[in-house]
C-alpha cells in the first residue's frame, strides 16, 4: 500500500471511528449514525481496494452513462468506451498485460529468463498472426530519478549483503540460499552498473485494447467480448496477468490515447513496475 | 500526487474535524447526532477526492441522467497538423506527438541470438526518454477501397481487351485472344483474393506529451520531445523513426481510423449474404 493511499483510508477511517465512538451523545440518531458510519466505512474500504466492482453496480443501479467527450461515453456497465460515427458503434475495451520483466530486463538472466527473451519476439508474431481482430499492446515508460534509484539499489545491495554474511556465518549453511542471495546481488550490482554507464532506469505500465465495431451498441459490446476473450487466451503465452479493466481505470485509459500524464500521476492510477 | 488535491483532502478532514470538535461542545443531542451525521457525509466526499475528484464537477453539474465529464471533442490538431491539443480542466493544454516506428523484420528470419538482442533493444530504446512515453504495437484493418478500385478498373479494362481481340482476324485473334483471356483471368483473380478477406497491417509507433500555456508552445514543445526521440530510436534500432502527422495520426488514436467504415460495410455485406 503507498503512503497516499494509508494517507487517505486512514485519516478517513479514523474520522467515522471517531464519530462512531462517541455515540452514546447522539440520543435518538445514536442508531442511524452508527448504521451510515458502518456503510462509510464499508465504502471506504471496498472503493479502495475493489472499485472497479463498486462503481459499475452503482452506475447500472443509477441507470447512468458517462460522457467522456462529445463524441465518447462509456455505458453504465462502465466496462467500455463508445464512440458513434455515421450508424457504427466502436467499443473500445482494455485489459492489463504487465508481461514479466524478463522480457525487457537483460541483466543477468537466468536460463529461464533468457529463454524468454529468446522466445519474446516468435510469441509475439504468434500472437499478431493468430488474432483476426485489430488490438494495440501499449506499453507507458517513464525514467525514474536516477539518484534515489541508485541509492534504492545500493541499499538494497546492502540489505542482501548483510544477509549473506549471515548465513555464511551460521553454523550450518544453506548453500542454496547462498547462491540465490549472490544471484540477487549479481542482479542488484549489474543495474547499478547500468545506471553509471548512462542508462536510465524506467517504471512501466502495459495495457492492451482492443476496438470492436457494430450497427448497435449490443453488437458492437458483444462482439469486443468476444474479441478481449481471445486476446486473453493468445496473451497467455506470454505469462501475463490479464484483467478486464473497468470503471474509473477505463476512463483513465481513455485519456491516455490523447496525453500521457507524469510518472507520480501514473503511480497513483496504476500498478508500475521497474 | 497534484498538491491540490492532497490539499482539498486535507482542508475536507479538517472541516470534519471542525464539525465533530463544535458538536462535542454543544451538547445538545440531537444537534450532536446531525452533526455527526454531517461528518461521516464530509469523511466519505474527502475519502472520494482521492480516485473519484475528476467526477465531482459532473455530478455538482449533473442535469440529465448523464455524468458530463466533458462535452467538448476528446482532441483537436495543431496548426501544423503534427501534434494532436488536448485541453483539460484548469486550463491545462497539453499536446502529443507521435513517432512512427517502421521495422519489416520478422522473428521467422531471425537468428536466436538476433532476437535475444532485438528485445533487449527494445527495453533500451525505453530508457530514452527521460519524460513519459507510450509505445504501441497497434494491429488494424487496412482500407483498401482505393486498391481495389484500381484493379477493378484494370480489369474492365482487360476485359475490354478481349472483347477487341475477338473482333480481330483469324490468326491475329487466337494469339491476342489467349493473351487477353490470361491477363482478365489474372486481374479476375486478383480481385476476387484482395476482396474476400480484410487486409490487416502492424504498426509501431511512440506517443510523448508536453504541457504548455497555449496551443503554440504545448504542440512546439511535445515536437521538440519527438525529434529527440525519434533521433534516439532510430539510432538504437537501426530505422528511420519519423513524427506522423494528420491522418497518420487518426490511425493511431481514433477507432474509425483503426478499422475503416469502407472495411466494416463490406464485412456486413458478406454476412448478410452469407446468412442468406
Amino acid at each position: 500500500m503507498d503512503i497516499d493511499t494509508v494517507l487517505y483510508v486512514g485519516a478517513s477511517a479514523a474520522l467515522v471511528a471517531l464519530v462512531i465512538s462517541g455515540m452514546h451523545n447522539y440520543g435518538i440518531l445514536a442508531i442511524p449514525v452508527a448504521i451510515l458510519g458502518g456503510i462509510v466505512l464499508f465504502a471506504i474500504f471496498t472503493l479502495n481496494f475493489a472499485d472497479f466492482l463498486i462503481f459499475p453496480l452503482i452506475t447500472k443501479r443509477l441507470n447512468v452513462e458517462v460522457i467522456l467527450s462529445k463524441e465518447h461515453k462509456v455505458p453504465k456497465s462502465q466496462n467500455c468506451v463508445l464512440k458513434y460515427v455515421n450508424g457504427l458503434y466502436y467499443a473500445t475495451g482494455y485489459l492489463t498485460g504487465n508481461i514479466y520483466k524478463y522480457v525487457f530486463a537483460a541483466e543477468n538472466a537466468t536460463p529461464e529468463e533468457g529463454q524468454g527473451l529468446d522466445e519474446g519476439p516468435d510469441k509475439w508474431e504468434r500472437i499478431v498472426m493468430n488474432t483476426p481482430f485489430p488490438f494495440k499492446f501499449n506499453l507507458i515508460s517513464s525514467a525514474e530519478d536516477v539518484q534515489k534509484y541508485r541509492e534504492d539499489l545500493e541499499g538494497q545491495r546492502g540489505y542482501l549483503e548483510f544477509q549473506l554474511s549471515k548465513e555464511e556465518g551460521a553454523s550450518n549453511p544453506n548453500a542454496l540460499t547462498i547462491r540465490e542471495m549472490q544471484r540477487k546481488i549479481n542482479v542488484l550490482q549489474t543495474r547499478i552498473d547500468r545506471i553509471s554507464e548512462g542508462e536510465l532506469p524506467t517504471y512501466s505500465t502495459m495495457y492492451i485494447e482492443s476496438t470492436a465495431v457494430g450497427v448497435s451498441e449490443k453488437e458492437a459490446t458483444d462482439l469486443l467480448n468476444e474479441q478481449l476473450g481471445h486476446l486473453q487466451t493468445v496473451f497467455n503465452a506470454f505469462d501475463l496477468s490479464i484483467i478486464r479493466i473497468v470503471g474509473r481505470e477505463l476512463h483513465i485509459l481513455y485519456g491516455l490515447n490523447y496525453r500521457l500524464m507524469g510518472t507520480e500521476e501514473m503511480s497513483k492510477h496504476f500498478q508500475i513496475q521497474n | 500526487m497534484p498538491n491540490s488535491q492532497l490539499m482539498l483532502f486535507i482542508a475536507l478532514i479538517g472541516v470534519a474535524l471542525i464539525i465533530l470538535v463544535g458538536s462535542s461542545v454543544i451538547h445538545i443531542q440531537i444537534l450532536d447526532g446531525v452533526l455527526a451525521l454531517l461528518t461521516l457525509c464530509v469523511a466519505m466526499v474527502a475519502f472520494l477526492t482521492k480516485n473519484y475528484l475528476y467526477l465531482f464537477d459532473s455530478i455538482v453539474k449533473k442535469k440529465g441522467k448523464d455524468l458530463v465529464v466533458s462535452s467538448t471533442e476528446a482532441f483537436a490538431f495543431s496548426s501544423s497538423g503534427n501534434a494532436i491539443i488536448r485541453r483539460e480542466k484548469g486550463d491545462n493544454v497539453y499536446a502529443s506527438c507521435f513517432i512512427k516506428i517502421p521495422i519489416y523484420k520478422s522473428a521467422t528470419e531471425m537468428t536466436k541470438e538476433e532476437k535475444t538482442n532485438l528485445a533487449k533493444l527494445f527495453g533500451r530504446v525505453l530508457a530514452l526518454s527521460k519524460v513519459p512515453m507510450k509505445l504501441s504495437a497497434q494491429l488494424y484493418v487496412v482500407n483498401k477501397d482505393e486498391y481495389i478500385t484500381k484493379l477493378r478498373n484494370t480489369l474492365n479494362e482487360a476485359e475490354e481487351k478481349y472483347r477487341e481481340a475477338q473482333s480481330f482476324g483469324i490468326d491475329e485473334k487466337l494469339a491476342n485472344m489467349e493473351r487477353a483471356r490470361g491477363r482478365v483471368t489474372m486481374w479476375r483473380d486478383l480481385l476476387n483474393n484482395v476482396s474476400s478477406s480484410q487486409s490487416k497491417a502492424l504498426a509501431l509507433y511512440a506517443m510523448v506529451s508536453a504541457l504548455g500555456g497555449n496551443d503554440e508552445e504545448a504542440a512546439n514543445i511535445a515536437y521538440q520531445k519527438a525529434e529527440e526521440l525519434a533521433g534516439g530510436i532510430s539510432a538504437t534500432l537501426g530505422v528511420n523513426a519519423s513524427v506522423a502527422s494528420g491522418n497518420e495520426i487518426l490511425t493511431f488514436i481514433e477507432p474509425d481510423y483503426m478499422i475503416p467504415r469502407e472495411t466494416v460495410t463490406e464485412r456486413i455485406m458478406q454476412k448478410s449474404m452469407g446468412e442468406n
